[in-house]
């Protein structure tokens, strides 16, 4: 059971990573990303204006990171009240 | 004598010209008085650090000037007010440390603002213009001098104005100080800024 936990934990955290990278490996966490909006103003110039679109990402310093290090840390503590298990079922294998 | 009424007119003519090639008010004469239209306009600024690339905007700029004299625009005054309550940049824990007595300190200066004492026009090509902005640049409550590159363009049937500049603020002539740590690694030293403005006339 321990074990199972441990492995969920650790698939977690690598699927908290892989999250983060695909979602645009951005430092710190978006609650907004900006988007550039082009057209013609009244002067007859092609002008660029700024919008901010609700959209969370993830951000590797103050989430991702932490959350998968305490994944990994859970799952180490886990492993680590398992041992026996694991040593037994070692044990029993040879 | 006819010969002397056309080389005459031809001078007064010719004399007539630079009166009005010196300003993008192409036949407008007086004062103008323009505001800052807060929901056209636009402020974008970008923190560049090796940590990290900030860009962010500012909206809800407003303000008004006012040009002296359409046919001389170098008299032309002002304040431009940017509240700094309105900056964003996409992260609402950022936002909020952006505002803090560390940072822009929003509750004791809620503005960012540039008084404008005077306008050089140094090129005029029909209704715009460029040249520089001279005035004091507020931040953080702390005041310096500064003289910006302004871009001018003029609408006259709308009797409707745009200017653009590109700037550089130094955090350190505003004493921003930030975490410490952070200024130079996370934050830009120097934020550029970039700003459109567009004012109606009164």
């Amino acid at each position: 059971m321990k074990i199972t936990a441990a492995l969920l934990a650790i698939a977690a955290a690598l699927n908290l990573v892989i999250w983060w990278a695909a979602a645009g490996a951005s430092l710190f966490t978006q609650t907004q990303v900006m988007k550039t909006v082009v057209s013609k103003d009244d002067f007859g110039d092609m002008v660029a204006k700024n919008v901010w679109i609700d959209r969370f990402v993830p951000g590797l310093l103050d989430l991702s990171a932490p959350t998968a290090a305490g994944l990994i840390f859970v799952a180490l503590v886990l492993g680590y009240l398992s041992r026996k298990d694991l040593f037994d079922v070692e044990t029993g294998a040879h | 004598m006819r010969t002397l009424i056309a080389t005459f007119s031809l001078v007064l003519a010719a004399l007539a010209v630079p009166a009005f090639a010196d300003t993008p008010f192409t036949g407008k004469t007086g004062a103008l008085t323009f505001t800052v239209d807060s929901g056209k306009s636009q402020i974008k600024f970008l923190s560049e650090a090796p940590a990290e690339k900030i860009p962010g905007t500012a909206d809800g700029a407003g303000g008004e000037f006012k040009v002296a004299d359409a046919t001389a625009p170098g008299g032309t005054s002002g304040k431009i007010i940017i509240p700094v309550a309105r900056m964003k940049t996409g992260n609402d824990m950022r936002d909020k440390h952006l505002q803090s007595a560390e940072w822009l300190n929003a509750a004791a200066n809620p503005n960012i603002t540039f008084d404008i004492e005077r306008v050089e026009i140094t090129k005029v090509d029909g209704n715009r213009a460029s040249g520089k902005a001279h005035g004091k640049f507020t931040l953080n409550g702390k005041s310096v001098a500064k003289d910006m590159t302004i871009d001018i363009a003029y609408a006259a049937d709308k009797n409707a104005l745009k200017i653009t500049s590109r700037f550089k603020v130094s955090l350190r002539d505003h004493d921003i100080k930030g975490k410490a740590g952070i200024v130079g690694a996370k934050v830009g030293e120097v934020i550029e800024v970039d700003a459109t403005l567009y004012a109606n006339s009164k």
